[in-house]
């Protein structure tokens, strides 16, 4: 095939791009569904955002649209390791929000009553004494209570990813590695083509799953405005040592993050203002030192604990820092979007991509994924999300 | 001891210059090191000297880690932890040396291997005398090694599963002090016991060789001596790491001065590839040099004399060192495209040393150990390889690894196999297992070292406390 500038001409069903967690994903349950798939991933597979995650899931959003999704998303996380046959390495330990101002353990039991309770996932407000009961170690010096999701926990990403890897190839997608998209051909308002810089897919849907990278793609290939914009997080794990943290723990005040793995590892890291745009993977000296500063604060038993590795990522952000899925009608026919999760792709992202591959090929938008079309943007009916963390 | 010689040479021509030396003393290997170096005497007495004639002018920080470059601060800490330092400097030199390694052969999981720095701290500073060691390896260093064990009247093996000893300087040493040797023979198996570590050797090369060979012998210590260069920091500098095996296998890319490209880092001594001792001094004094032309301090003909003289001398003496900075500085035929060569021995894997070895080498592979942190095996690796090549069946053809389907065969690279094993995420964050690993499976699948890669070496050097890095408040 000439029109292909591509070393390897192929035809397929459906091209997906990116192979984080996302794309690898929907091309497992596209695959499933029968289509024939090929996976185009600019580096090596999860060199995105997939691997540099902390690893946590949870079901405490600040608004019904998410929670509900959540709620959905986090019963297929947590079945994931019989489904791939790889042992997601799944823990239930919980999230632990600190609050120190009155008002927003308010706002927490406000969305509780409302909310999270009606939906069955009631969190436990916690006075301090519950908090210094329960959980010895914390600091509680100017806090005003706590609340706890014991629906929460962890799983280890690198195993997730190479589960849907190693099943999506058992169904025969073909997954190109240092592969980078460079157009999409569209002829009469249709998908027909996908090329990179050595592969040439000759197909009628493409689906972009390229987290961060997304808005820059769409707009590259499709001139497509989709407002996903990367905001780096920095990240550190120390050296293992025995369980001393039994949680999650997130200072809603110092934004301040903080748990142990099952390997022993403390995991961690303090946001601060500032890291949007592909900035380098690198590390900065102002975000080291207040991570430990306030670590030590927080919990002074950790002082002495030792700082391994530290590293950053991107968080996919969308206005309303929840995703998008699905297609929007001005676009060209077979153009599909999985991205845009703004940090919790991982947790809501195999049950996404398995509706967008139901969608796909049955035409069936289920009613859970009607808020997260992208068509939200262009009417401005966007959801409201109190609660990112 | 190439930090020291820069030192000088830099204070010589009045830069002001700060050492940062993680150890309590100066002078790395060579301290503890009592034979004679060619050109340079007792090596102990060099760094003496050396260390005495900096003492005035030169800032020395002792027990500061070094531990690298952050977006807006290149930091160190006090291996007490009670200190943290911020490093603001025009250049920046690395002299960190090289690292011994573990070996790699059924059975090494086992606590009566230690590096020969180890050993000789622990012979000479800490009283512990075994009756029986061998020292594994047969480079420069390897043989001082075994040299000043044997001075202090241990019973001491050399072995390696090179050809011939490696070491052109000290070769005829080997036989003038009695050191049995064993060279040119794998390990092919070991057991702990009471009695030591029963270690069976072969040939290499198996039923090919000329000569058939096996022995049998029980050690307290297990020495390696295999030497790696210490490429961290150029790496977490983004620097490019190529495979020379003609200086010690996996190094930075650098040019005769000893610059990284990066415009303000340099490396010399054995961490930008292994050099024998005399030459290290004259590579330091043109590494000053260069740095002095650049600050208009001295001449850029005084600088070009002593590049020049310097080149001349490493054609007569070293000139497979001279052809590799010639390569590295100017690429294939000028083209600045660097081609790896093969990997035809991988020195720390002490079970295959030629290529015929491999086969049988792989069937031991559940008992190689290649991380010890996470406690990975070489089997676990290759089935690690496996699972991402998605079962797909590799021939390693031995001697036509040319072939044009092979050659477009891309195995998966360090970085992924790391993600499935876990190798190289403990403690040590790879230091012991990463280049041993590239190059085991470079030697194994017949593929150049940059086709594997190596995982992203991070920032830090070495672990810090956590209230370290928070400060006093």
């Amino acid at each position: 095939m000439s029109e292909g500038r591509g070393l390897i001409s192929l035809t397929a069903d459906a091209v997906v791009i990116g192979a984080g967690i996302v794309g690898l994903a929907v091309a497992y349950y596209l695959a499933r569904r029968g289509f024939s798939v090929v996976v185009l991933e600019k580096s090596y597979v999860g060199s995105g955002s997939s691997t540099r995650n902390a690893g946590r899931y949870r079901v405490h959003f600040g608004n019904r649209e998410n929670t509900e999704f959540a709620i959905r998303a986090i019963r297929k996380l947590e079945s994931l390791s019989g489904e791939l046959g790889w042992n997601g390495v799944f823990e239930r330990a919980g999230y632990l929000w600190l609050t120190r101002r009155r008002e927003v353990i308010n706002n927490y039991e406000k969305l509780n009553e409302q909310l999270w309770k009606p939906l069955g996932i009631p969190v436990q407000i916690l006075t301090v004494e519950e908090l210094r009961d329960r959980f010895p170690y914390i600091n509680t010096q100017g806090m005003v209570g706590a609340v706890f999701g014991p629906q929460d926990g962890a799983f280890h990403h690198d195993y997730l990813v190479m589960g849907y890897y190693e099943r999506a190839l058992d169904l025969g997608v073909k997954v190109f590695e240092y592969s980078e998209v460079k157009s999409v051909g569209v002829e009469n308002s249709k998908v027909v083509s996908v090329s990179s810089n050595d592969v040439f897919v000759k197909t009628k849907n493409v689906v972009f799953t390229a987290g961060a990278w997304t808005g820059e793609i769409m707009k590259k290939t499709l001139n497509i405005d989709i407002p996903i914009k990367p905001v780096r997080r920095e990240i550190g794990i120390t050296e293992s040592v025995k369980p001393i943290i039994n949680t999650y723990i997130i200072d809603a005040e110092t934004n301040l993050y903080l748990g142990q793995t099952m390997r022993g590892e403390i995991l961690g890291s303090i946001e601060l203002d500032g890291g949007e745009g592909f900035l380098p993977y690198g590390n900065t000296f102002t975000w080291l030192t207040a991570w430990a500063r306030e670590t030590v604060k927080l919990i002074p038993s950790l002082g002495r604990i030792r700082i391994m590795r530290i590293w950053s990522g991107y968080y996919e952000m969308t206005p309303d820092h929840s995703h998008v899925m699905g297609r929007s009608s001005t676009w060209p026919e077979g153009v599909y979007v999985l991205s845009g999760f703004s940090g919790h792709g991982f947790m809501l992202g195999p049950y996404a991509a398995e509706l967008l591959a139901n969608y796909i090929v049955n035409g069936v938008i289920d009613p859970i994924m009607k808020p997260f079309l992208p068509d939200r943007f262009a009417t401005g009916n966007l959801i409201k999300e109190l609660l990112v963390i | 001891m190439a930090g020291l010689s820069v030192a000088e040479e830099l204070n010589k021509l009045g830069l002001k210059v700060v050492i940062v030396e993680g150890e309590h003393y100066l002078g790395g290997h060579l301290i503890i090191d009592d034979t004679e170096i060619k050109d340079l005497g007792c090596g102990s007495e060099f760094i003496g000297k050396l260390s005495k004639e900096i003492s005035d002018s030169v800032t020395v920080l002792t027990g500061v880690i070094f531990d690298g470059f952050l977006e807006d601060a290149v930091i160190g800490h006090s291996r007490d932890f009670s200190r943290l330092y911020t490093f603001n400097y025009k250049y920046l030199i690395l002299a960190q040396g090289f690292r011994e390694v573990p070996l790699i052969f059924p059975g090494n999981n086992t606590p009566r291997m230690i590096t020969g720095l180890t050993m000789l701290k622990l012979t000479k500073w800490w009283g512990f005398k075994p009756r029986r060691v061998l020292v594994w390896g047969s480079d420069d260093w390897a043989v001082r090694v075994a040299m000043n064990l044997i001075q202090t009247g241990i019973e001491v093996y050399l072995g390696d599963n090179s050809v011939t000893i490696r070491s052109d300087l000290y070769r005829d040493r080997v036989d003038a002090l009695g050191i049995k040797t064993f060279i040119g023979m794998n390990i092919v198996d070991a057991k702990d016991s009471s009695e030591g570590l029963r270690l069976v050797l072969e040939n290499i090369r198996g039923k090919k060789a000329k000569r058939q060979r096996r022995e049998e012998v029980v050690v307290d210590v297990l020495v390696s001596a295999v030497r790696v260069p210490v490429i961290d920091l150029p790496a977490q500098l983004n620097a490019p790491i190529v495979y020379a095996p003609e200086i010690g296998g996996l190094v930075p890319r650098r040019g005769f001065t000893g610059d990284l490209g990066l415009g303000n880092a340099y490396v010399i001594g054995d961490a930008g590839g292994l050099l024998p001792e005399h030459l290290i001094v004259r590579q330091a004094r043109v590494t000053a040099l260069s740095i002095g032309a650049m600050e208009d301090l001295v001449t850029k003909d005084a600088f070009d004399k002593e590049l020049v003289d310097f080149k001349r001398d490493l054609v007569t003496t070293n000139s497979s060192y001279y052809n590799v900075i010639l390569r590295f500085e100017q690429g294939l035929q000028g083209s600045g495209y660097y081609a790896e060569p093969n990997v035809v021995h991988a020195p720390m894997w002490a079970t295959a040393g030629s290529i015929e070895d491999v086969e049988n080498a792989l069937k031991s592979a559940n008992r190689q150990y290649l991380c010890f942190c996470e406690d990975v095996t070489l089997n676990d690796v290759l089935r690690s390889i496996n699972v991402l090549m998605h079962g797909k069946e590799i021939k390693v053809r031995v001697l036509h690894g040319e072939e044009e389907e092979y050659k477009s065969l891309r195995l998966p690279g360090m970085e992924r196999i790391k993600r499935v094993v876990g190798l190289g995420t403990g403690p040590c964050q790879g230091k012991l297992c990463l280049i041993n690993t590239n190059l085991i499976l470079s030697f194994i699948y017949q593929k150049k070292p940059s086709e594997f890669g190596l995982p992203r070496i991070r920032f830090p050097e070495a672990s810090i406390p956590m209230a370290t890095l928070a400060g006093g408040e």
